[in-house]
C-alpha cells in the first residue's frame, strides 16, 4: 500500500529529522483545517489564503524567534469527523504546536480529547457564545468576540438610536444560528429591548417569502440576522423591501463581510454589520494593518477591494499572536505545551495589534471587542462608515 | 424484468478453493495481529476505521445483496447504534462490548420498523420509503435534544479496552469484525439465511415452497440494520462524539456503494468494498499533495468534488462493466470465471 | 388572521409551481421506462449553472442563457441516456437507482470542481416588482416563476396528451410490447422521455435557483420533490399537478405556523404516510404485480 510506505518514510525521515537537527532552525507545525469545499468554501479559502500570506510574513522576519513556520491545510469540509481525523492525524506525528480549526462543533469534538490527552494550543473561527467556558475549552483561544458579545455590540448601538427600541431576530435552524439566542434574550430584557419577532429558518434552500411577510407584520425597528453565510438574507431583506418594510437591517460577522454585502446590491444600503477587526484597508495605519494591505494587493486571486475579509484578517491576526506568544515561550526556554502557551494567551493584556483591532486584551480566553459598521452601497461601490466599537 | 441478467452469487463457493482460503485468512491474520508493531498511529486509524465500515457494509449487503431489499437509509441505523451506545456510555457507564450490543439491539428494532413497508412495496418504491425513513431519523437525532443534544451531538469519555488505548480499541474492533463476518457467512447456510436468497430471487416462489416471506424481509432489515448498529456504536467509541451530521445520505450513499463494489452477496467482497472506499479519499489526498502545484492553496478544495466524481464513477463502472464487483474480479483472476451464477455448493 | 392565512396560501401555491415541474419530469421518465431517476436534482443543478455562465460570465440576455441553458441540459442527458441508461435496460429496479445516485453523483463533483460550491445569486431576470391581488401582496419573482412554471408544465401535458409522441410514451408505458408491435420505437420514446425530462429539470432548476441561488447542493432540493411524486403516484400527470401545488401550498403553512425544522421534515412524513395508507399514491394505476 503506497500510503502506508509513505507514512512510514515520513515518520522515518521526521524521527532523524528530530535526532540530527539542533533547536534552531527546527520548523514549528500548525495544522490547519478549513473548508476548502463545500458551501462554506468561499470563507475557507479565503482563510488558507490569509494564512499563507501571514506565514510568509512571519518566515520572511525571522520567524518566530528563528524557527520558521510550517503549516499543512487540509480540506474537511467543514465536516466535524473529517476535521477530527485530521487533528489526530497531525497529532500523532507528536510534535504539533498549534492546531487550528474552523468552526465550534469541531472545536467542541476535540476538546475533551485534547484537554486529557493532546493538550495542544488551539484556535478556532466559530464564534460561538459557550467558547468562555475555560474548563471545557482549556486550550483553545478565540481572536474575537462570541456571538452573544457581537448581539451586545448592537444592542449598544441600537440603544444610541432608540430609547426602547424593537427587534426582529432572523436566525437559521442550525446550532451557529441558535447559538446566541439565549444571551441575547437576556441582555435584551436587562437593555430595555423588546424582541418583536424570532423567525427561524431553513439554512439554504428556502423560499423567504413567508418570513418577510412575517418582518413586515412585526414592523420592528430594527432587523437583526444571525446564522447566515452568503445566502437566504439578502433575499429575504430584498423581498422585506418589496413589501415596504422600514426597519434598519443589521447582522453579525458572517453575514457582514464587505464583499458579500457588496454583491447584495442596492438593497443593502444602511446595512449595519457588527465585525471583530478593522476591515477598511485604504487609511489603516499601523505595521500589521499595513502588511495585510499589501498582501492583500499582491494577491492574485481577489482584486483588492479596499477592504478585507474578516476571515483573512482573522488568520493574519491568529498567526501575529501566535509569533509573540510562541516566541515567548522559546526565548523563556519553556515547553511549547498548551499549558504553557494558553497561559501566555491569558496574559495578553492591551497588546498592540498594529492597525488590526486596537489594544488586544483577552478576557476568558477572547478578545471582547467589536467593530460596528454602516455599509453605504451606491453605483456598485461599496463604503463602510464606523459606528464605534 | 428478469433477475437472471444479473447474475450473483448465490453462496459462497467451497471445495477446491478451501485451501488458497485458509492460506488468505492465516496471512490475513498474521498482517492484523502483528500490524500495532510496526505501524504509526495514522495507519491503526485507517485500520480500525476500515473494520468499522467492514462491519457496515457485511449489514448492507445482508439487506441489499442477499435478500434484494433496496435500502437508502443505512446510516440512519448507524446512527441509532451509535446514539444508543453513546447514551448507555455517558448515563449507564457500561463498557464497549456491552454498548455494542446494546447499538445492534436498538438499530434491530428500528430496522424491523423500517421493514415493515417492504412487505407492502417493493422495488424503487421501498427505495424511497427507506429515504423518508432515513431522513425522519435524521430530524429526531436532531430536534430531540434533550435527549441526544440536537446539532452539537453527544461528547463521549474516552474507551481504554484492555488497558492499551488506541491498539487495544483497534484489536477489539478486528476482532468484532471477524466474528461477524464468519456469523454472517454461516448464516447464508443455514436455513433463514437461504430464505432471504430466495426472497431476493423469487419470491413468490419462496411463499409457494413455504418460506415465510414477511418474516425474511423484516429479518433481512433487522439483522442488516444490526450489524449497522454494531458499527455506529464502535463508531461513537472510536471517534468519542455523535453528532447528526455522521448519518446523512451521503453516507448511505458511500455504502452502498462499498456493497456495489466489492460485490453483492459476497462477505469477503464486503470486507473488500468497505477497504476500497475508505482509502480511496486518503490515497487520492496522497496523490493531489504530490503533484506539484504551487503551494496548497487550490489543491485541498479539489479533494472533496474529485471524490464525489469517483464514487459516483465507481458505482456506475461496477454496475455496467463488472456488476459482481471486485470479488468478481478476484474470482476471475483464479480462474473461476463465471461461477457463481446459480450454483449452490456446500 | 384570514388575511395572513391567505397570504401564506397563495405563497405556497405559487412555490408549489416549481414542484410540479420537477414531479413531471420524474413521472414522464418513470412512466416511459420504468427508472426512477435519483439524478433528477443534478439534472436541475447543472442547467441552473449553464444559466449562470450564460448570463453573468458571457453577458447574454436572459431569455437566451435560458436557450443555451436547455441546450446544454440536452447534450448532458443524451449523454447519460446514450453512454449509460441504454445499456442497463432490463437490468433490476436495485441497479437502476443506484445508477442513478452514482450519476447524481458525478454530475455534482463536476460542478463542484468547475464552479466551486459557495451559493451563487443568479442575476435578476424575474421583474421583482410586487403583484397586488386585491390587498394581498405576491414578490413579483414568485409570482412570475409560478407563471412561467405553469406555462411549461401546460405545454408540456399539452404535448403528452396530443402529440404523437406523448401518445408514443403513453403506448410504451401502458403495454410495451403491444406498442412495439405496432410500430412505435420504444428506443425513440426512452430517448424522447428523458429529453423532456431533461428540459422540464432545467427550466425547473433555474426557477429555483432565481429564488434561492445556485450551489452544487442544489440538486437535494429535488428530493422534496419525492413527496410530491409518491402522493400523486409515480405515474400520473395530473395528480402531479394537483399534489406537487398542494405540497407547496402545506410547505409554506408550516413554514409559517410551525417551524423551520418540521418544514424541512415534512416532505418525508407525507412520504411515510402515504407508504403506509397508499402506497401506489392517490392518483396512482394499480402496480400488477407478474409472476
Amino acid at each position: 500500500m503506497t500510503y502506508m510506505t509513505g507514512t512510514l518514510v515520513r515518520a522515518l525521515a521526521l524521527s532523524l529529522g528530530l535526532a540530527g537537527a539542533a533547536a534552531a532552525e527546527e520548523p514549528l507545525k500548525f495544522s490547519i483545517p478549513l473548508p476548502l469545499s463545500g458551501p462554506l468554501a468561499f470563507s475557507g479559502q479565503v482563510q488558507q489564503a490569509g494564512w499563507q500570506a501571514a506565514i510568509d510574513y512571519i518566515n520572511g522576519a525571522g520567524g518566530v524567534a528563528g524557527r520558521p513556520i510550517e503549516a499543512e491545510f487540509y480540506d474537511d469540509e467543514y465536516k466535524v469527523d473529517l476535521g477530527v481525523a485530521g487533528f489526530k492525524r497531525a497529532a500523532s506525528s507528536g510534535d504539533l504546536v498549534f492546531a487550528a480549526g474552523d468552526g465550534t462543533p469541531f472545536v467542541r469534538a476535540i476538546s475533551p480529547e485534547n484537554n486529557d490527552t493532546y493538550r495542544i494550543l488551539m484556535s478556532a473561527t466559530g464564534f460561538a457564545s459557550d467558547l468562555v467556558d475555560t474548563e471545557r475549552y482549556k486550550y483553545h483561544f478565540l481572536p474575537g468576540p462570541t456571538y452573544s458579545d457581537m448581539f451586545g455590540a448592537l444592542f449598544d448601538y441600537m440603544k444610541t438610536q432608540k430609547e426602547n427600541p424593537t427587534v426582529a431576530i432572523v436566525y437559521s435552524a442550525t446550532e451557529f444560528g441558535r447559538d446566541p439566542l439565549e444571551n441575547g434574550r437576556k441582555l435584551a430584557e436587562e437593555m430595555g429591548i423588546e424582541i418583536v419577532l424570532e423567525e427561524e429558518t431553513k439554512w439554504s434552500g428556502v423560499d423567504v417569502t413567508a418570513s418577510a411577510i412575517k418582518l413586515r407584520n412585526a414592523a420592528a425597528d430594527f432587523v437583526i440576522f444571525h446564522g447566515y453565510a452568503g445566502n437566504v438574507w439578502p433575499e429575504i431583506m430584498k423581498t422585506a423591501k418589496d413589501y415596504r418594510v422600514e426597519s434598519v437591517f443589521m447582522g453579525t460577522a458572517y453575514n457582514s463581510d464587505p464583499e458579500m454585502v457588496l454583491g447584495v446590491g442596492e438593497a443593502a444600503d444602511g446595512y449595519v454589520g457588527v465585525v471583530p477587526y478593522d476591515l477598511t484597508m485604504e487609511d489603516a495605519e499601523g505595521e500589521y494593518a499595513e502588511a495585510i494591505r499589501e498582501s492583500l494587493k499582491a494577491w492574485d486571486v481577489k482584486e483588492y477591494s479596499g477592504y478585507a475579509n474578516m476571515g483573512y484578517v482573522q488568520s493574519w491576526l491568529t498567526a501575529l499572536i501566535l509569533r509573540d506568544v510562541i516566541g515567548g515561550a522559546i526565548e523563556a526556554g519553556e515547553e511549547l505545551n498548551g499549558d504553557n502557551l494558553i497561559a501566555r494567551i491569558r496574559g495578553i493584556d492591551g497588546w498592540d495589534s498594529k492597525g488590526i483591532a486596537g489594544p488586544v486584551s483577552f478576557v476568558d480566553q477572547r478578545i471582547p471587542t467589536s467593530y460596528v459598521y454602516r455599509f453605504n452601497v451606491a453605483d456598485g461601490k461599496l463604503t463602510m462608515t464606523e459606528l464605534g466599537e | 424484468m428478469s433477475d437472471r441478467a444479473d447474475p450473483i452469487p448465490m453462496s459462497a463457493r467451497a471445495g477446491g478453493s478451501a485451501r488458497f482460503e485458509i492460506l488468505a485468512a492465516v496471512g490475513f491474520a498474521v498482517v492484523a495481529i502483528t500490524l500495532p508493531a510496526y505501524a504509526s498511529v495514522y495507519v491503526l486509524y485507517m485500520a480500525s476505521l476500515v473494520a468499522i465500515n467492514a462491519i457496515a457494509t457485511v449489514g448492507l449487503n445482508i439487506t441489499v445483496g442477499y435478500t434484494g431489499l433496496l435500502s437508502i437509509g443505512h446510516s440512519a441505523f448507524i446512527g441509532v447504534g451509535a446514539y444508543a451506545a453513546g447514551l448507555a456510555m455517558l448515563h449507564l457507564g457500561t463498557p464497549l462490548f456491552v454498548n455494542v450490543v446494546i447499538g445492534a439491539f436498538a438499530a434491530f428494532a428500528v430496522g424491523l420498523v423500517f421493514g415493515a413497508p417492504s412487505l407492502r412495496i417493493k422495488g424503487v418504491y421501498l427505495a424511497i420509503a427507506t429515504l423518508a425513513a432515513q431522513y425522519s431519523l435524521y430530524f429526531i437525532f436532531q430536534q430531540w435534544t434533550s435527549v441526544t443534544g440536537g446539532d452539537r451531538g453527544l461528547s463521549l469519555p474516552a474507551t481504554d479496552l484492555f488497558g492499551l488505548g488506541d491498539v487495544g480499541f483497534y484489536y477489539g474492533v478486528v476482532g468484532i469484525a471477524v466474528i461477524l463476518s464468519v456469523a454472517a457467512r454461516n448464516l447464508f447456510r443455514t436455513r433463514l439465511g437461504r430464505s432471504f436468497i430466495a426472497v431476493r430471487e423469487r419470491d413468490y416462489a419462496a411463499q409457494v415452497l413455504g418460506i415465510n416471506v414477511v418474516r425474511g424481509k423484516l429479518l433481512a432489515f433487522g439483522i442488516g440494520a444490526a450489524y449497522a448498529g454494531v458499527a455506529g456504536a464502535l463508531t461513537a467509541h472510536f471517534l468519542r462524539l455523535v453528532n447528526p451530521d455522521q448519518f446523512t445520505l451521503l453516507v448511505s450513499v458511500f455504502f452502498l456503494a462499498a456493497v456495489v463494489v466489492g460485490g453483492r452477496a459476497s462477505i469477503i467482497g464486503s470486507i473488500l468494498g468497505a477497504a476500497f472506499m475508505t482509502l480511496i479519499p486518503e490515497l487520492l489526498r496522497e496523490i493531489l499533495g504530490a503533484l506539484p502545484f504551487k503551494g496548497q492553496t487550490n489543491v485541498a478544495g479539489l479533494l472533496s468534488p474529485l471524490r464525489e466524481i469517483i464514487f459516483g464513477a465507481l458505482i456506475v463502472g461496477f454496475l455496467m462493466f463488472e456488476p459482481r464487483g471486485l470479488m468478481g474480479i478476484l474470482n476471475r483472476l483464479r480462474g473461476r470465471g463465471d461461477e457463481g451464477g446459480e450454483s449452490d455448493a456446500e | 388572521m384570514m388575511h395572513q392565512f391567505i397570504e401564506f396560501s397563495i405563497i405556497g401555491i405559487a412555490s408549489g409551481g416549481m414542484y410540479v415541474l420537477s414531479a413531471l419530469g420524474f413521472v414522464i421518465i418513470f412512466k416511459a421506462t420504468r427508472i426512477f431517476n435519483f439524478a433528477m436534482g443534478e439534472m436541475m443543478m447543472l442547467p441552473a449553472f449553464f444559466f449562470l455562465w450564460a448570463s453573468s460570465v458571457w453577458g447574454l440576455h436572459w431569455s437566451v442563457a435560458v436557450l443555451i441553458a436547455i441546450l446544454g441540459a440536452v447534450a448532458v442527458v443524451l449523454v447519460i441516456e446514450r453512454l449509460v441508461m441504454r445499456r442497463m435496460v432490463g437490468r433490476p429496479a436495485i441497479v437502476l437507482v443506484m445508477v442513478t445516485l452514482g450519476i447524481g453523483s458525478i454530475l455534482r463533483g463536476l460542478a463542484g470542481l468547475i464552479w466551486g460550491h459557495e451559493i451563487v445569486s443568479l442575476p435578476d431576470f424575474l421583474p421583482r416588482a410586487p403583484i397586488f391581488l386585491g390587498n394581498i401582496l405576491i414578490p413579483g419573482k414568485l409570482a412570475w416563476a409560478f407563471v412561467a412554471a405553469a406555462v411549461v408544465s401546460g405545454g408540456f401535458v399539452a404535448y403528452y396528451r396530443l402529440s404523437r409522441a406523448g401518445i408514443a410514451i403513453r403506448a410504451t408505458a401502458s403495454d410495451i410490447i403491444t406498442a412495439e408491435g405496432l410500430g412505435v420505437s420504444v428506443r425513440a420514446v426512452y430517448t424522447g422521455a428523458w429529453l423532456i425530462a431533461g428540459v422540464l429539470a432545467a427550466v425547473a432548476g433555474i426557477l429555483a435557483a432565481s429564488v434561492n441561488g445556485v450551489s452544487p447542493q442544489l440538486g437535494f432540493v429535488a428530493l422534496n420533490v419525492l413527496a410530491v411524486v409518491m402522493l400523486a403516484g409515480m405515474t400520473s400527470v395530473t395528480g402531479v399537478i394537483v399534489a406537487g401545488v398542494f405540497v407547496g401550498w402545506l410547505e409554506t403553512i408550516v413554514g409559517a405556523y410551525l417551524s423551520a425544522s418540521w418544514q424541512s421534515f415534512l416532505p418525508y412524513i407525507i412520504v411515510l404516510v402515504v407508504m403506509m395508507v397508499k402506497p401506489n399514491g392517490l392518483f396512482g394505476e394499480e402496480r400488477v404485480e407478474r409472476i
